[in-house]
């Protein structure tokens, strides 16, 4: 048995932040390393899921101990795009931008002053998401640093893409001409929606790992032509903070030029420090995860170790 | 003094599939007593998890308030289990066995399971096969008495598209030659499932296999009624009186059942002004699993 509530690096709490009538789910992980003055690190990382992802699992499980023994803070939290959320009509990107004022808002009343936002995969688009809408230094000084794991360029072009390449079924244009029926102006909250499966949208098989699941509506908002909020490249424009991107080279899912587009992309709008790197592995960053807590480690004592 | 506890911790069954688990535990004076006091070790429901509201996010804190310890797990049939293909119901007793080894392990000498919907049948099917002598005891919260038939009830009730037959015509091509042993699955969604639209929230979504295992007419292991009787623990039914998912008659049925083999400690509780969860509830809930938990003090 593995007890991940505490090692000597890190104690780990579930917490559950008031969220309007709801709550948000998370896993902090509260580094325990002091420097030499026996000063914490007020500096702490903010871990949001891919694809029907959780806090449980994947980067948002393996990463939070590798920063806590470099003195780094954790929070990976449950957005609603976690789990189910994209099969049954709630987990809209824009909609989790309040939920992340909130999360931002708790780790500031708990006294951290550098607040870091990493996504991995789907996350990406949310992070980015966020730090474009709240890019204005003034009105969010604590928002210090952005971390994308696999990154699509645009999330819309990467399912389109793949799923052409697939021979999905249906086809990404079917299901456009069906979303667009659905998300026809004037149904919103309607409850015009249904949920639909893609055969053949992540491998060439019919089997259960190689399909997708959403409804029209959570498709539309995340995959559709018009989902500028899942756009990459749009937002990354907008972002001025400190931005690290890093990929797996062999990544099926998000082909590995995207992380560098994105990366083109902030340089080219202004920002004057994004770091990129590679590492030897797929979508999952597998068998790499120290690597992958190195990489960002040095990445961040460079800008925020005591 | 043993401190108040709030430990995740991660296991894996015997087929490797790796289970996270949250201990609630409150403050006791020596080791001894946490170990024997009763721990009770909760199994979710459909597309559960340890934080699912109802029971699983409600229950545990309410327990530890009077004195009672909890294991919470996230079984294979845990969150999106069942649409992709890894929550094969007759397999998720593995989860059950593995929990409760870590509990004797740390040393706890009065396990209780509770297991709230699909963890009810899940649990039975658990105590019917392979129950470790430190268990001693089970709560079934709004158990069905046969979810093969549950889910066709429902799906006549609604004219689901595709109908239960349909889906058991179409499982039985999906998953030649056999369901055990095939490497064919897909997934697949029943519109009008649980309510009369097309709407997301009215969908059930599987694989044919976790179907067929689950839900399926040829899915035994989950057709309580069937096996209960092999039941021979300590056992209380907590039902929702405004339950309108499960029925009165199907806990009572149940009652019926292990009585008529023998067991004559079986007893049947109905929770006023509670639905499906009985937390709706929580004063009445908390008190009667209390007043039986008393029944394993020393």
């Amino acid at each position: 048995m593995k007890d991940n509530n505490s090692t000597k690096y890190m104690e780990q709490e579930l917490v559950s932040i008031p969220f309007g009538k709801s709550k948000i789910d998370g896993l902090y992980y509260n580094s325990t390393i002091h420097d030499e003055d026996d000063k914490k690190n007020d500096t702490v990382i903010i871990h949001v899921h891919g694809f029907l992802g959780n806090f449980l699992d994947g980067s948002q499980r393996f990463l939070p101990p590798i920063l806590a023994e470099g003195g780094y803070s954790s929070l990976a939290i449950n957005t609603r795009m976690a789990n189910f959320g994209l099969f049954f009509g709630y987990g809209i990107l824009n909609d989790t931008i309040p939920q992340i004022d909130r999360v931002v808002e708790y780790l500031e009343e708990l006294g951290y002053k550098n607040i870091i936002l990493s996504g991995y995969s789907l996350g990406t688009s949310i992070v980015l998401r966020y730090a474009a809408l709240r890019k204005d230094a003034k009105n969010f000084p604590h928002l210090k640093g952005v971390i994308t794991l696999a990154a699509p360029y645009s999330m819309p072009d990467s399912i389109r893409r793949r799923w052409n390449s697939l021979g999905s079924e249906p086809s990404y244009d079917e299901v456009l001409e069906e979303a667009k029926e659905i998300i026809k102006p004037g149904r919103e909250g309607t409850g015009h929606d249904r949920t639909i499966l893609i055969y053949k949208a992540r491998g060439d098989s019919y089997r259960p790992e190689h399909t997708e699941i959403y409804t029209y509506r959570t498709w539309w908002y995340l995959a559709g032509p018009e989902a500028d909020t899942a756009m990459g490249y749009k937002q990354i424009a907008e972002i001025k903070v400190p931005m690290l991107l890093i990929q797996g080279w062999y990544d099926q899912i998000v082909k590995p030029e995207e992380t560098h587009d994105l990366a083109q992309v902030a340089l080219d709008a202004g920002n004057k420090d994004v770091s990129a790197f590679y590492v030897n592995a797929g979508h999952k960053f597998e068998e790499k995860e120290e690597e992958l807590g190195d990489i960002i480690v040095r990445w961040l004592d460079r800008r925020f170790k005591l | 003094m043993v401190s108040r506890q709030r430990r995740l911790l991660s296991f894996p069954a015997e087929d490797g599939f790796l289970i996270n688990a949250l201990l609630v535990a409150g403050e006791f004076n020596r080791e001894e007593d946490l170990y024997n006091t009763p721990i009770v070790l909760l199994v979710h429901g459909v597309l559960g998890h340890f934080l699912a509201r109802g029971t699983p996010r409600l229950l545990p804190n309410a327990l530890e308030e009077n004195g009672i310890s909890s294991f919470l797990i996230n079984s294979r049939m845990a969150f999106t289990g069942q649409m992709f293909g890894g929550a094969i119901f007759d397999e998720s007793i593995m989860d059950v066995e593995a929990a409760v080894e870590v509990l004797v392990k740390e040393g706890f000498r009065k396990i209780i399971i509770l297991g709230w919907s699909l963890g009810a049948n899940i649990s039975v099917y658990y105590a019917v096969n392979n129950s470790h002598p430190n268990v001693k005891g089970l709560i079934l919260e709004g158990c069905s008495s046969s979810l093969p038939r549950s889910n066709k009830r429902r799906l006549e009730k609604w004219n689901s598209v595709p109908s239960y037959d349909h889906i058991y015509e179409i499982a039985k091509k999906v998953l030649r030659p056999d369901p055990v042993t095939t490497q064919n699955d897909r997934v697949f969604i029943i519109y009008r499932a649980t309510g009369p639209t097309f709407d997301p929230e009215d969908v059930e979504l599987f694989t044919y296999r976790t179907w067929w295992f689950m839900r399926g007419p040829e899915a035994y292991n989950a057709k309580t009624e069937e096996i209960i009787s092999g039941v021979k623990l300590p056992t209380l039914f907590i039902h929702g009186d405004e339950d309108y998912i499960v029925g009165h008659e199907e806990p009572e049925s149940l009652v019926e059942i292990m009585r008529n083999a023998g067991n004559e400690n079986v007893q049947l509780s109905f929770i006023p002004k509670a639905r499906h969860d009985c937390m709706e509830n929580p004063t009445a809930t908390v008190d009667t699993l209390i007043n039986w938990l008393s029944n394993f003090k020393d």
